[in-house]
């Protein structure tokens, strides 16, 4: 099930709060500047920094591919 | 708009929350300007906004709402919530939050609960001065824009996160009995426990801020009575007690006996040990010394901290505890962004029951291994004198601290005792091997404090 368009239109990176990535088929959100991912379980977003993972630079480069081709954007407008 | 009273707001502004009488402690004027306060002093782009079924929070919570969106910040309503889902939001949307809820105060008052991105507490020290002060140096000048308002409905997301805690699949069909006391409990109990195995039984169920049946303050012995009867009547396994706004549980057993906060706090403690080995748990000073035995026992580390949120808080970040618990019925819970939740607690419960097999009265033995005096309050002129004159009758007996108030520690009791936050009280809290030397002792500290 896909995530509230509210919800995730204000979620954020718990660690820079900067926008994510949302990849709806993998349940997961993505920060691409700090390669973390937060996992999705049973569509709720866990939004703790000690659960989430550091992905690998390959990964990294298949998530912003994904995103790229998809054309997932960033959660909201990053304001400076 | 008219200036607010000085006196009236800090008498209003608690430790940890805003509570006063409304229209005449707390109205509309005083949620407007302290939205635009805490506005201010969260400095984030958008601000949560929930309230409870007390009649006067769709007022308030929409005056508070205005003073945000003053400030040129958003807003995010998430309409009528348990205190718990304010906290679950705050950590998941990593944004500050307010609710109007008056807890388990009487119907005549209301109250709000602040928070900072991550749940963070908003305690005297840490915001709640600064916010007051504002509050009192008049109406906060807006930035010229106003903030935008949206909705968010995240109980259905609140629920599957409590679940989250809990293996339902090792879960039985439990007889539960959930006394809600017309508080928030009685929207969200039923939502968390209807996907899962239990037959579940409500009482006062109805949301009515006016608490047509009982106060909503399960801490009081009057206030179990309702569900200790329903537990027999209908042969529960266990009853539930959820205060007003529904961020603490207390529990009874099958034969309608109340559990205190320690042994829970040791329940809870010994079933996410067992889950997750080697963790630290944070408990405060005055739950029984069986909670850090227990903990140990459980392959964890426990680690003592002085009474209230802000203080278990902090303990957790610092230890990267996985759990908190507190004597009040507060359990915190590291995965839930350190908060605390009355229903996390309550399903974490259900689900150790169901995987015991046996009574809840059977359960608790192995948890109660002494005999504690309880809460007892003494009304005294000066609690920081009364304090100095018993730590000087007990000096070369025993080992004190000075972690909270008195605390003085023997080979077979100890006590600790400490001035309320509010009021000219001592709280006494004592705990021995036998209820006969409890009683004892507690004549003795008594007659020194009264000198």
């Amino acid at each position: 099930m896909a995530l509230d368009p509210v919800l995730l239109d204000i979620l954020a990176c718990p660690e820079d709060k900067g926008p994510l990535l949302y990849f709806e088929s993998e349940d997961s959100l993505y920060n691409p500047r700090l390669k973390r991912r937060y996992s999705i379980r049973d569509d709720i977003p866990v939004m703790l920094i000690d659960e989430a993972e550091t992905v690998s630079d390959d990964e990294h480069a298949r998530l912003l591919a994904k995103a790229d081709a998809e054309g997932i954007t960033p959660t909201f407008e990053a304001t400076a | 708009m008219a200036a607010l009273d000085h006196a009236i707001l800090r008498r209003i502004f608690k430790a940890y929350d805003v509570r006063g009488l409304v229209p005449d402690e707390l109205n509309a004027d005083v949620a407007r300007a302290v939205g635009a306060a805490f506005a201010r002093f969260a400095g984030a782009p958008r601000v949560l906004v929930g309230h409870d079924m007390r009649p006067s929070g769709p007022e308030l919570a929409a005056a508070f709402v205005e003073g945000v969106t003053s400030q040129g910040v958003d807003v995010v309503r998430l309409g009528l919530i348990p205190t718990d889902l304010l906290y679950f939001a705050a950590g998941q949307l990593d944004s500050p939050g307010a609710t109007f809820t008056g807890s388990h105060n009487p119907a005549q008052y209301n109250g709000i609960k602040l928070c900072l991105a991550g749940a963070k507490p908003v305690g005297e020290d840490t915001g709640l001065a600064d916010i007051r002060e504002a509050v009192e140096a008049g109406t906060i000048d807006g930035g010229g824009t106003t903030g935008a308002v949206t909705d968010l409905d995240l109980l259905d997301d609140y629920a599957k996160h409590v679940r989250s805690f809990v293996d339902v699949d090792a879960l039985r069909p439990l007889k539960v009995v959930a006394d809600t006391a017309n508080g928030m409990g009685g929207l969200v109990v039923p939502r968390v426990l209807a996907p899962l195995p239990f037959d579940l039984d409500m009482l006062y169920g109805e949301l009515d801020g006016t608490f047509p049946n009982h106060p909503a303050d399960p801490i009081q012995p009057e206030n179990l009575k309702d569900l200790q009867a329903r537990v027999l009547e209908v042969a529960a396994d266990v009853g539930l007690a959820f205060d007003g706004d529904a961020d603490r549980v207390f529990l009874v057993d099958e034969q309608a006996q109340p559990l205190s906060g320690s042994t829970t706090t040791a329940m809870l403690a010994a079933s996410i040990l067992d889950k997750h080995p080697g963790q630290a748990v944070i408990h405060n000073l005055i739950c029984s010394r069986a909670v850090p035995e227990i903990i140990r026992e459980h392959g964890g580390t426990p680690i003592v901290s002085r009474v209230g949120h802000s203080y278990i808080k902090a303990e957790m970040a610092a230890h990267d505890a996985i759990f908190g618990g507190e004597h009040s019925a507060h359990y915190y819970f590291r995965d839930n962004y350190r908060a605390d939740s009355g229903l996390i607690a309550a399903v974490v419960v259900l689900e150790l029951m169901s995987i015991a097999g046996a009574p809840l009265s059977e359960l608790r033995k192995p948890f109660e291994r002494y005999a504690a005096s309880g809460e007892l309050n003494t009304r005294v002129d000066d609690p920081g004198a009364v304090i100095e004159r018993v730590a000087t009758a007990f000096t070369g007996r025993g080992k004190q601290n000075r972690l909270d108030g008195l605390t003085v520690e023997f080979d077979d009791w100890w006590f600790n005792m400490r001035p309320s936050n509010t009021e000219p009280l001592l709280r006494l809290n004592l705990e021995a091997r036998t209820s006969e030397e409890c009683a004892a002792h507690v004549d003795e500290v008594l007659a020194l404090a009264k000198g």
